[in-house]
């Protein structure tokens, strides 16, 4: 990573990594299909491909008939799966970093979000790293790493 | 009492999110607050100056039976620096030499005759009555025998109180005017030509178009200061069910305390040290002493009238989020209306006589810049739309963002309208006041003036000829102009001069006819004696050649009225020097507004920037779309204050109140616009002077 340029790291982090925040970020001036596809559209995607593929991202996380809807017209956990689903637009994404991604839902919604994650990072062969303090979610993991223990 | 106490700690907040909007208040309170106090002190000035003009126009006899105490000759001389000085021509009545009605205010008794008493202001200049080819007299209430205060409009002015020399009079007929004396009168002469101070509707119109209105656009950004500590107390308050209208009253008042230590600052300056000055930056005129300070509960009243401005503008502003979606303010048409209402108002200006036309024209003006607010983000919203079309990502993105917010985001834009159209509408009245009095008399290669006096007797020719270089050249006038069958004048009369050779001297031109069939600026020339009842010459002089010293051949001779007909001219407004100070003052305070809106913007930026690089956007792409959404309004206004600025200069022009130079204008406005561009470029470039980030 250190030999890349800053561009090569900033592309490298939008086509190979994608991120999902505690809060989800979505850009409240756009439709919730256009903040799955930024970064295809940023990356030089014609819009109706990057659209199209942003709406398969969408039916992943089963928001099919939310694309043309605005941020604010959608509920707290449903956010989250949009940017669960912009985080894996990108066909050339091979890891996941969540970042607390559960800390603001309410507990179904925190076991639906844990469970969406490792459907969709297994189904498309992805290696996924979440940061959490929900042993819930830690435990739907394949690896845990508590960084309150000692080093082995 | 509650509510004093939470805003109170909201206002005196110690977390450093809420700086910028403790500093942005208490220095906007501190700039708009001395603003309204110097607007309140220009229209005391103003007042002051109306009262005094009005106070030394003399009362005119009406009827036969009205009691003649004078008998008066306005005349006037363009001194340089100075403009048209009004000179006073009195000549008592017998029995009223020492009628306190017959003395005008500022002196102690009528000049003696042959004598003139001037103005301090023209002492000052180095200017005599010896200049003016009369007596010095001691006839002013001044120490030095000037014209006292009361009778002044400011210290600096030029005026002249003249009386004819013994064996003179005004003469009879003609424009001579009979006076009932200085006493209060619906028919009075006017005195004024070119003040060098506002009179009050000037000083009004220029209060609001260049302390107020700009000291609002401040006020009005300093008030919806943005500070996330207070969005996000505002926010806790509402969710645990204060009502917003509690929420807006607690900060209305954390506004008010805020502004109020600004405003208490301002008018402890103004007290001590403002409301005291008698002249000012960029401006030669002297104030009479104490002109530019009102009453003290005045100066309170504007203070407080600022602190409420600011609590209202602050509770009006959006405080808690909204529970519908963010769909962006809606622009419509309709919020062009007050700026094409203003846009037509100044267009048929020029069809409008009279005063009514000159107030509807600045009418125009200022209704211009109140409409900026309305229009630029309704404009800026409606590109959005278009831009939100492109293909190129930035530019899409920007568009978006610009679309949703174009109310918050087109604010530096508002601000740098209103500084482009102050710049190029001020720029073109300076222009014209300076300079456009003086565009009626065509240059040429000799100066050239008519100069006519009354009671003229059978030598008076022969004696300022007498007096004359031999450089100047003197024709004498005779005979009454005559008209064509279409009603238009074909001579003037008859210029006599003494040879062939003077008449060819006078104009510098050796092939001029000297066989009656000449014409000099509508005079048939003659070469012979001056006729025995001439009370008119034409003066020729070397290019250059002063009014002043024209006047000085006339010494001894009463009611000389010289008017130049040609060659370069010291005529001009010494209220453009107003003008000019107006627009520092004015610039300052909506450049303060410019930069102030930028750091709002610079801290919203820094929020959005960062949700932007969390939705995968790189630093350069972030930046590059906030930076398109933040000029994208620049872009328009400009163009939008241009035109405002060019219809307010081409409408002025008609009256011959404005200069309409296109060139200059659109030089003055571009450089405004550009700087204020450039000024936004610099503080992104600023505040994104770290290396790019990968998150």
């Amino acid at each position: 990573m250190n030999s890349l340029s800053t561009r090569e790291r900033s592309k490298l982090r939008r086509q190979r990594i994608g991120l999902a925040f505690q809060s989800p970020e979505l850009l409240p001036e756009l439709s919730v299909a256009d903040n799955v596809a930024i970064t295809l559209l940023f990356d030089g995607w014609k819009r109706e491909k990057a659209l199209a593929v942003a709406q398969e991202s969408l039916r992943r996380v089963g928001l099919t008939e939310h694309g043309d809807k605005a941020v604010d017209e959608i509920s707290r956990g449903e956010a989250q799966r949009v940017a669960i689903a912009r985080a894996l637009v990108h066909p050339a994404t091979q890891l996941l970093i969540a970042d607390e991604p559960t800390a603001n839902l309410d507990a179904q919604s925190a076991r639906d979000i844990t469970a969406l994650l490792v459907s969709q990072v297994e189904s498309r062969g992805h290696a996924c790293l979440i940061a959490t303090h929900d042993m819930s979610v830690a435990a739907a993991c394949h690896r845990i790493i508590d960084l309150r223990a000692p080093a082995a | 009492m509650i509510t004093l106490r939470v805003a109170s700690f909201f206002a005196l907040s110690v977390d450093r999110r809420q700086r910028w909007r403790q500093a942005s208040l208490i220095l906007g309170g501190f700039a708009a607050g001395l603003a309204v106090l110097a607007a309140v002190g220009l229209m005391h000035a103003g007042k002051i100056a109306s009262d005094h003009s009005a106070a030394r126009s003399p009362a005119v006899a009406l009827s036969s039976t009205d009691d003649v105490r004078l008998l008066m000759s306005a005349r006037a001389i363009t001194i340089e620096g100075f403009g048209q000085v009004p000179v006073h021509w009195l000549q008592p009545v017998a029995g009223h030499d020492n009628d306190p009605l017959s003395i005008p205010p500022g002196l102690t008794r009528l000049p003696g005759p042959g004598e003139a008493v001037l103005s301090p202001g023209l002492l000052r200049a180095g200017i005599s009555a010896g200049d003016l080819g009369l007596r010095t007299s001691q006839a002013g209430n001044r120490a030095d025998g000037s014209i006292g205060d009361a009778g002044l409009i400011s210290r600096s002015e030029g005026f002249v109180y003249a009386r004819p020399p013994t064996n003179r009079s005004l003469g009879e007929g003609g424009a001579l005017i009979p006076l009932v004396g200085y006493t209060p009168s619906q028919a009075s002469v006017p005195v004024e030509l070119n003040p060098d101070v506002l009179l009050f509707p000037a000083a009004a119109l220029g209060a609001l178009w260049m302390l107020l209105i700009p000291a609002g656009y401040l006020l009005f950004g300093c008030a919806r200061a943005s500070s996330p500590v207070r969005e996000r107390r505002a926010n806790l308050l509402w969710r645990l069910g204060v009502s917003t209208g509690r929420i807006r009253r607690l900060v209305a008042v954390e506004s008010a305390l805020l502004v109020a230590a600004g405003v208490t600052a301002a008018l402890v300056v103004w007290l001590t040290v403002g409301s005291h000055a008698t002249s000012f930056p960029l401006n030669s005129s002297e104030l009479l002493p104490g002109a530019f300070r009102p009453p003290v509960w005045c100066s309170l009243l504007a203070g407080l009238a600022v602190i409420l401005l600011a609590a209202i503008v602050s509770a009006s502003a959006r405080v808690v989020p909204r529970p519908t979606r963010v769909s962006g303010r809606r622009f419509t048409s309709l919020h062009l209306l007050p700026l094409i209402l203003a846009l037509i108002a100044m267009a048929i200006s020029p069809l409008i006589s009279g005063d009514l036309g000159l107030a509807v024209l600045f009418g125009g003006l200022l209704l211009s810049l109140l409409a900026l607010p309305a229009v630029i983000p309704m404009l800026a919203s409606a590109l959005a739309h278009r831009m939100s079309g492109r293909s190129r990502p930035t530019t899409w993105l920007a568009g978006k963002r610009l679309a949703l917010r174009a109310g918050n985001v087109s604010r530096p834009a508002v601000v740098t309208a209103a500084l482009v159209f102050m710049a190029g509408s001020a720029f073109a009245l300076f222009d014209g006041l300076l300079t456009a009095p003086g565009e009626f008399i065509p240059d040429g290669p000799r100066s050239v003036w008519s100069v006519n006096w009354r009671d003229s007797k059978v030598d008076d020719v022969a004696a300022i000829r007498a007096q004359a270089p031999d450089e100047v050249i003197v024709g004498a006038v005779s005979g009454e102009a005559t008209n064509g069958l279409d009603g238009i004048p074909t001579s003037l009369g008859s210029v006599s001069f003494p040879s062939c050779e003077a008449l060819r001297a006078f104009m510098d031109d050796a092939e001029l006819a000297c066989d009656g069939s000449g014409n000099l600026f509508g005079y048939q020339t003659q070469v012979g004696p001056a006729a025995s009842d001439t009370y008119e010459v034409l003066v020729g002089a070397p290019r250059g050649t002063d009014e002043m010293d024209v006047v000085q051949l006339f010494e001894g001779l009463p009611a000389v009225n010289p008017s130049q007909l040609m060659g370069p001219t010291n005529l001009m407004d010494p209220g453009a020097l107003w003008v000019r100070t107006g627009w520092a003052a004015a610039a300052g305070l909506l450049v303060v507004a410019t930069v102030r809106e930028i750091g709002d913007r610079t801290i919203t930026s820094l929020q959005s920037q960062s949700r932007m690089l969390r939705a995968g956007l790189t630093t350069r792409e972030a930046r590059a779309t906030d930076l398109i959404a933040s000029l994208t309004p620049i872009a328009i206004s400009i163009p939008v204050g241009y035109v405002c600025a060019v219809l307010f200069a081409l409408r002025g022009y008609g009256r011959g109140l404005t200069g309409f130079n296109l060139s200059a204008l659109s030089v003055v406005c571009l450089l405004v616009g550009s700087s204020a561009a450039l000024l936004i470029v610099a503080i992104h470039a600023w505040q994104q002077r770290s290396d790019d980030q990968v998150i």
